[in-house]
């Protein structure tokens, strides 16, 4: 029965993304409010054949603890011209495959994502903006 | 039959006990990673630069009855290079000190592919354009009917390179 009490409160916890320290589960963070923000250059006058460098930076929103980031991920989500998909066939993203890092509470961390304009892109992607969503898992990691 | 009902209730909440603390194990091991970092972010494109074609020095001359090459440079200001699939031959003019003869004897075969291989034009590097020199081979031939007006002329055809970026 102890057990069945317990459960509501670790429950919700868990539902928004939780982590534990010594002393059992504690609210930090909830989904609305991410660990990281995270922001990266613009990225300009992209033509077939060409890679240029997105580096994206994540901003901890959290000032007590360190987060530990295990996946940065980049989609493109849409461009603004008709006929131009947001495809490998157009802009192929060479996500982030480097170990899970660190960051201290309060601090940022770049990494670089490579963007690659393909000479398969459509024409129809001349003069296009490709809309770009960024990612990441991370976790708190208790600060010491 | 009391005793059976107990025993029965007993499992089930043991059951249940076991599979919300199950659940709540497996809540815990996704949720670890799932609040993470977001944002957005936009890269654009830029847009294709038309190249431009300019007349280079024909290896041959042209006389009745015969072909000549049409020679041609492309040059390249994108940043990227561009195979050229085929270049089609227009409009024949012909210079203003010959403006007697009659440029309806004068012909081109169109459009040229270099046997089907096209050619390559260099991307641009620094401030310098890629260029490629054609030589479009027999492409203009002039008939038996030229008059002696077309003698020393110099004709020029007008050229539409078709072209897209290429490895």
């Amino acid at each position: 029965m102890l057990a069945l009490l317990a459960l509501p409160l670790t429950l919700p916890a868990a539902a928004i993304g939780e982590t534990t320290r010594a002393g059992g589960w504690q609210l930090v963070r909830s989904r609305t409010s991410p660990l990281a923000r995270i922001t990266g250059n613009r990225i300009s006058g992209l033509y077939p054949g060409v890679s240029k460098e997105l580096i994206l930076t994540l901003q901890s929103s959290d000032h007590r603890n360190s987060i530990l980031v295990r996946r940065v991920r980049v989609r493109d989500i849409a461009t603004t011209n008709r006929g131009c998909a947001p495809t490998r066939r157009n802009l192929a993203i060479r996500q982030y495959r480097g170990a899970p890092f660190r960051i201290p509470p309060g601090q940022a961390r770049s990494v670089t994502v490579l963007l690659v304009m393909p000479n398969t892109v459509s024409v129809a992607c001349e003069r296009a903006m490709f809309s770009l969503r960024y990612s990441a898992q991370a976790r708190i990691k208790a600060s010491r | 039959m009391r005793i059976f009902k107990l025993k029965n209730t007993k499992r089930r909440v043991t059951a249940i006990t076991v599979l919300v603390i199950a659940g709540s194990v497996i809540g815990v091991a996704i949720a670890a990673w799932t609040t993470g970092g977001s944002g957005s972010g936009q890269a654009s494109a830029g847009s294709a630069t038309p190249m431009t074609i300019s007349a280079g020095t024909p290896s041959t001359s042209l006389f009745p009855t015969a072909s000549a090459d049409v020679a041609a440079t492309i040059s390249n200001p994108n940043p990227y290079k561009v195979h050229v699939s085929s270049i089609s031959l227009g409009a024949i003019t012909v210079d203003g000190g010959h403006s007697g003869c009659n440029t309806g004897t004068v012909t081109v075969t169109s459009p040229q592919t270099n046997g089907g291989a096209g050619w390559d034009v260099p991307a641009k590097v620094g401030a310098v354009d890629g260029s490629a020199n054609v030589d479009l081979a027999t492409a203009i031939s002039m008939s038996n009917s030229a008059n002696d007006s077309c003698q020393g002329a110099t004709f020029t055809v007008a050229l539409t390179a078709t072209g897209a970026s290429s490895n």
